[in-house]
């Protein structure tokens, strides 16, 4: 059985007539006591002259003229203007394309973001920094809320309410929508956060009643 | 075949043609399609199943030997340049056949073939039993994988030496072995139960 193991490689070449002389006579030697190997050695040249000799089919009469046609047609096309363009230029317009992509991506990137916001007078400045606790009394609970303080915003807000004093018109609470969607959304997602009590009023809190 | 100027085509070898092409002999290219295009065809025919498919990664291949013939480099040899290319389109043609397959409801895995008057009544009875042995053994050959099926293709229908074969296809020696021998194991376990059944029922 072990000297069966040495042979097992060299069985299947041994079929196909590529070993060499020693090998070729070690395995001759080992298969005149050896049925198993003998009988793998068979199978694999049965399978060989099953494939060998499977039908061998031949190209259509008109297979050379059908050739000759498409190289024909192919110079042809080749030599089609559009064809010559798009050799000479595909390139270049790749190169652009590609360029084009990626300008767009690094304009538009995230990291870019604040500064594209800036010149736009957008405030970028979105980090909440300050936040206070604000305590609200009702229905005899207190209720603490997280409020934002974006000092940033809150100077835009400033600026476009000084304008509007400057021309003479009635001093508008004109605010800055950003202010008021992050203010308010901070407000309510606390506030639904918060249905129960979070903590007792705290001395240091202003408290506010309704 | 000798031309006029005593050149001697039918003894030159066919690296030796493709220079000549490459120097702008056409008749040369000529002589490679003609010594080429059987051989070729069966290969990619025995991989594809389908003769019609096969003849037109054929003349895709003959067609980029002619575009691309300077890009042949004598460190090679010629034949296999030419199944390398052959190879490849015949794999992406596979890929493509695939892909139809997947999508069209007619197809389903039936070949038109099948639908094919077959013409074995009107040859030998010989002829008949090779036909039908071609017919069991291609399907076998088309339920295994690409990378068994084209080792098998050029190794035992073909008859290619190893080392072409490892060269064509890219990988190592040793890999190629390994999958003849398994591809081959394969082959045996299915052709025994199927020709055996054949045999039996053409004898019942």
């Amino acid at each position: 059985m072990n000297e069966c193991s040495l042979y097992k490689n060299k069985l299947a070449l041994d079929a196909e007539h590529e070993l060499d002389e020693s090998d070729k006579l070690a395995i001759a030697n080992h298969i005149k006591s050896c049925q198993s190997c003998a009988a793998k050695i068979s199978d694999v040249q049965i399978i060989r002259n099953q494939l060998r000799n499977i039908t061998k089919i031949k190209t259509t009469s008109d297979f050379e003229t059908v050739l000759r046609a498409r190289i024909q047609m192919s110079k042809n096309i080749g030599q089609d203007p559009l064809t010559i363009l798009y050799k000479k230029y595909r390139l270049p317009a790749l190169g652009f394309a590609i360029a084009t992509i990626v300008a767009t991506i690094a304009i538009l990137h995230p990291l870019n973001m604040p500064s594209i916001l800036q010149q736009s007078g957008v405030p970028t400045d979105l980090t909440f920094k300050n936040i206070e606790p604000l305590d609200i009394q009702a229905g005899g609970m207190v209720y603490t809320m997280d409020i934002i303080r974006l000092p940033e915003i809150e100077l835009e807000a400033r600026k476009s309410h000084s304008t509007n004093e400057n021309r003479g018109e009635p001093a508008e609470t004109k605010e800055n929508p950003l202010i008021i969607t992050s203010y308010h959304s901070a407000l309510k997602a606390d506030a639904l956060d918060k249905h129960q009590p979070r903590r007792q009023v705290n001395e240091s809190h202003h408290p506010v009643s309704f | 075949m000798t031309d006029p100027q005593g050149v001697d085509y039918d003894s030159m070898a066919d690296e030796d043609l493709i220079e000549r092409f490459q120097q702008g002999d056409l008749y040369a290219f000529d002589l490679i399609v003609k010594r080429y295009k059987d051989q070729l065809l069966n290969f990619v025919f025995r991989f594809l199943g389908n003769q019609e498919q096969s003849e037109d990664v054929l003349q895709e291949t003959f067609l980029r030997v002619y575009r691309n013939r300077h890009a042949y480099r004598r460190v090679a040899k010629f034949s296999t340049w030419i199944y390398t290319i052959a190879g490849n389109l015949a794999r992406t043609e596979l890929r493509k056949k695939k892909r139809r397959r997947l999508f069209s409801i007619s197809d389903m895995g039936i070949d038109n073939k099948d639908y094919e008057v077959s013409d074995e009544k009107f040859n030998p009875e010989a002829h008949v039993d090779t036909l039908l042995h071609t017919d069991v053994i291609q399907s076998e050959i088309d339920r295994l994988s690409p990378k068994f099926r084209e080792v098998i293709i050029l190794r035992d229908i073909q008859e290619l030496p190893y080392d072409d074969i490892s060269k064509i296809l890219r990988v190592p020696i040793g890999t190629v072995k390994s999958r003849v021998n398994r591809a081959r194991l394969r082959l045996q376990i299915s052709l025994r139960k199927k020709l055996d059944l054949k045999q039996t029922g053409k004898q019942g």
